[in-house]
């Protein structure tokens, strides 16, 4: 829009027509006041300015539009009829005006002027839209990248406080950022730990992960630059998003090698503590079933006289025409029974006390030997036996109860020896060829036994000859084995029938 | 018609032998009482002879081998086998565990508790006598 400030109303009339037939928005006003007021108000792309006008002449208006910031690139063209000398045009120039037009002007020329500058102005204000808006558009980005430097500030500062390994990634996988105790894993701030892995799977897990937008969990193990060994971290690998985008992925590595060592130590001793249960209650079983393999045989074996005593008394009973001879003889029998069951009883009696506590102490075998062979002076005469003992070797033992087993393979080979034989007993020692136990021989050259009943002989009132031709109630040789194993050894025996039978005990070193 | 097969009895206490004795003849048992010590005479007895015993009585707990151990043998020998000899344990002692480990582990026909007066032993034996002395056998055809 073009404005026309005149104070003549008829030369603001001939202007504004000349410049509606080219085509321009035209306003006008009829004083320097009213123009001034009217470009602070409205937008103006040319002042076509009257020099000569009362209170406020054409200069001053031009002044005083050149100093409004608004409308100070507004061109104005001052246009006289009288004021034509030069001095005026003059001060029309340096009062801030394009141009100073005298009257008479000639019309093409000046549409031709008023077009040309109007152009002008117009461009101008477009270079000046576009300056605005590219200062604008700088000034966003400015803004915007300052608030992501604060962001990224702000993650910083939270990765630095945490203890865990961590580091940033942008979606095309390059690392932007790393923490502190990155270094102690990684040399460079721009490559991962060395992973113990085959295949790069975790770098593979991560392509994966920047290509589908999810991110994981994983166990891995990484190396410790200083202490040199793969320590075992959880990985979490997550992406950040703003606005329904992945904008980055943060990644932690979280040490939990010290606890997984702990989980193992415990996961070992609880295993261990099983194992020992394991073995306890296996030792408890087999306990068991000793003991009622005990009580099996114990009461078989106790039943039967007391059932034999029952049987005699019912026949002396219910026989009233009995003969005396008869009588004598089921008494003879009771008597017999209730003799047998009260050695039995002994017998079973020094093998239950056993079980009890005991003192370990040095004992010569020589002397327990010589002490037993001198109980047992009368039968070794009756029997004309030949006992020859080499010097033994001393043991950690219960005195007493070695003295029970000497006692008892001695007297057993006695008792077993050949009718019409002079019963040869050798007494001597060896060391196994590990060094592990002291071993102590019995041969003697009696009836001996088939070895296919070696289990037998050991088990209690197992006998395997018939009880008239040799008495006993089968508890010797059991006794015998308890106390070896209760001193950590044991007791075996070869034998061939006819022969002769050795037994063996040997003791722990 | 009076079976007079032998009974074979195995039993290694001489005070049962006598009160077997004296059961038999309580009983009126007529027939042969072949007796044996242990297993290994039984079975060396039977693989000889051609005679048919009726049955054979045995105690469980027997020196070297015992009763059980014994009739497996015997089951394990074809000749003994093929003769189908009725078998029969007689023990003085008598629980869950004997009896199971009697009856679990081979094949009997019986087995009888060692009574505690001679009046009820007889019983037993008479009792033992009669069902087999009834019973058919597959050597009577």
């Amino acid at each position: 829009m073009i404005l026309i400030v005149d104070d003549t109303p008829e030369n603001i009339f001939s202007l504004k027509h000349l410049l509606e037939i080219n085509r321009f928005n035209v306003d006008t006003a009829g004083s320097g006041e009213e123009a001034l007021k009217k470009v602070l108000k409205n937008d103006y792309s040319l002042i076509i300015l009257d020099v000569q006008m009362p209170v406020m002449d054409g200069f001053e208006v031009a002044e005083t539009i050149g100093n409004f910031n608004k409308t100070k690139d507004i061109p104005i063209i001052f246009l006289s009829a009288i004021n034509i000398e030069k001095k005026y045009i003059k001060k029309g120039y340096s009062s801030g005006a394009v141009d100073y037009l005298t009257k008479p002007v000639d019309a093409d020329i000046f549409i031709l002027k008023v077009k040309t500058l109007h152009k002008l102005y117009e461009q101008k204000r477009e270079l000046i839209k576009i300056q605005e808006s590219l200062s604008q558009e700088v000034e966003t980005r400015l803004h915007i990248e300052a608030e992501l430097r604060e962001k990224m500030g702000e993650l910083a500062t939270i990765l630095e406080s945490i203890p865990q390994l961590a580091f940033g990634m942008n979606p095309d996988g390059k690392i932007e950022y790393v923490n502190q105790q990155w270094f102690l894993y990684s040399s460079s701030e721009k490559a991962l730990p060395e992973f113990s892995e085959l295949k790069n799977e975790t770098k593979s897990d991560i392509a994966k992960a920047l290509k589908s937008g999810k991110g994981f969990t994983k166990e891995v193990f990484i190396k410790h630059l200083l202490k040199k060994q793969f320590r075992s971290h959880v990985f979490k690998f997550v992406p950040v998003r703003q606005d329904n985008k992945i904008i980055r992925w943060v990644g932690t590595f979280n040490d939990i090698h010290e606890q997984k060592a702990a989980n193992t130590i415990l996961k070992e001793k609880v295993q261990d503590a099983t194992k020992k249960l394991t073995e306890q209650n296996f030792l408890l079983q087999s306990r068991n079933e000793e003991l009622q393999q005990f009580v099996f045989i114990a009461s078989h074996d106790l039943k039967e006289p007391l059932r034999k005593i029952q049987m005699f008394i019912s026949q002396l009973e219910n026989k009233s025409e009995i003969s005396e001879d008869k009588a004598l003889h089921y008494l003879s029998r009771i008597k017999n029974s209730a003799g047998r069951m009260a050695k039995l009883i002994t017998d079973l009696l020094d093998y239950s006390r056993l079980s009890d506590s005991f003192n370990l102490e040095v004992v010569n075998l020589n002397d327990i030997i010589a002490e037993v062979l001198q109980d047992l002076e009368l039968i070794v005469e009756e029997k004309n036996a030949i006992i020859t003992v080499d010097k033994l070797p001393v043991v950690n033992a219960i005195s007493s109860q070695i003295r029970q087993v000497i006692q008892n393979i001695i007297i057993n080979a006695l008792k077993f020896s050949k009718k019409d034989t002079a019963p040869i007993i050798k007494i001597y020692s060896k060391t196994d060829s590990e060094n592990q136990f002291q071993k102590i021989y019995f041969e003697d050259n009696g009836i001996g036994f088939n070895e296919m009943y070696l289990s037998k002989i050991f088990t209690i009132f197992q006998r395997l000859n018939l009880r008239d031709k040799f008495e006993g109630t089968g508890m010797g040789l059991a006794i015998a084995k308890k106390i070896m194993e209760k001193h950590n050894g044991f007791i075996t025996a070869t034998s061939r029938e006819g022969v002769g039978s050795t037994f063996i005990l040997s003791f722990p070193n | 018609m009076i079976n007079t097969n032998p009974i074979i009895v195995i039993e290694d206490d001489v005070d049962d032998l006598q009160l077997l004795t004296d059961s038999f003849a309580d009983c009126n048992i007529l027939n042969k009482m072949i007796h044996f010590t242990s297993g290994r005479e039984a079975i060396d007895h039977i693989s000889q002879s051609n005679e048919q015993p009726l049955f054979i009585l045995c105690d469980v707990n027997l020196p070297k081998q015992n009763g059980i151990e014994l009739k497996k043998e015997m089951d394990s020998i074809e000749k003994i086998k093929s003769m189908k000899i009725p078998f029969v344990f007689y023990s003085t002692h008598v629980s869950k565990y004997a009896v199971n480990q009697a009856f679990d582990n081979v094949c009997v026909q019986g087995y009888f508790q060692k009574n505690d007066t001679f009046t009820e032993f007889s019983n037993v034996i008479r009792t033992i006598y009669n069902y087999w002395a009834l019973s058919k056998h597959v050597t009577q055809y």
